[in-house]
């Protein structure tokens, strides 16, 4: 498995955890959360801006620059 | 004379629908520190009314809501009212700008205040945040939309009360900072755990360009 393919895997059982009734806003859309499930699986240019969010938000978290104050 | 403020809220989908109920509190707040709002709203937000109402009330801030690029910035239907390649951009000097909407720091903020405009609140990347469909038709009263959206009203208001661009813009990302951490905490809902990184995401996509220390 290439990283980017266990990053999609991580990204995607995250996005699955986000109850139904909710959707997110981003760029000049509103997408459910099945729609951003596929958008990642199928790599269009919304599951890869997903994926950086998410791969930003982990090695924030990792590095411990989220407990950090400005 | 006294001071000014000008709003642009459009709503003409989801999400300029909730930016638009959300900035409510906004032209509220001014209100009650005698602080005139023009409200460009729904239809009225044009590019013609835009700099219309720049040109002839001369608002200290301009606060604009909608979609937009690294290039520009939307109203109603989409009409483009503000870009880069406006050759008149010039008219928004000594103007300090909040504009939630997505990627405007990147050029559009940058090219209005090397024209003169005082400061630039923005993202350099998507402005995002999560709703709760059941909320559709009150927006408001949406507590998921909340931990996206108050913080950003904290950059107008703490404006308003007189305070510097820069601390302005730490207010609402220590305010961002909060209801992130909040959504991290063991006692958080799953879907809350799973909403933090997207707000993370808005907290290091604002930013403000121009000058930190400029005031209404």
């Amino acid at each position: 498995m290439t990283p980017n393919v266990d990053l999609q895997n991580i990204v995607v059982e995250r996005l699955r955890r986000l109850p139904s009734h909710l959707q997110i806003s981003i760029g000049n859309s509103s997408y459910s959360n099945e729609e951003l499930v596929s958008s990642v699986k199928d790599g269009t240019k919304l599951g890869k801006q997903i994926m950086g969010i998410q791969l930003d938000y982990l090695q924030d978290l990792a590095s411990g620059k989220i407990y950090l104050d400005e | 004379m006294s001071k000014s403020i000008l709003i642009t809220r459009p709503n003409y989908d989801v999400t300029t629908n909730y930016l638009f109920y959300w900035t409510q509190p906004v032209i509220s707040f001014s209100e009650k520190r005698n602080i005139l709002a023009y409200d460009l709203y729904g239809p009225k937000t044009t590019r013609a009314n835009l700099e219309s109402y720049t040109a002839k009330r001369n608002p200290k801030i301009i606060f604009l809501n909608g979609h937009g690029s690294s290039n520009a910035i939307t109203g109603q239907d989409d009409e483009e009212i503000i870009a880069c390649s406006d050759k008149n951009i010039s008219k928004y000097k000594n103007c300090i700008f909040y504009a939630r909407s997505c990627q405007s720091a990147n050029k559009l903020g940058v090219s209005l205040v090397n024209n003169g405009a005082t400061a630039f609140i923005g993202y350099r990347a998507d402005f995002i945040f999560f709703r709760n469909s059941d909320y559709a038709t009150k927006p408001r009263m949406d507590p998921i939309a909340k931990y996206f959206l108050e913080p950003s009203n904290l950059v107008m208001t703490v404006l308003l009360k007189g305070n510097t661009t820069k601390v302005a813009d730490k207010r609402s990302k220590q305010s961002m900072k909060k209801n992130f951490l909040k959504l991290l905490t063991s006692n958080s809902s799953m879907d809350g755990r799973e909403m933090a990184p997207y707000l993370w995401s808005n907290i290091k996509a604002q930013v403000v360009l121009g000058n930190k220390s400029a005031q209404l």
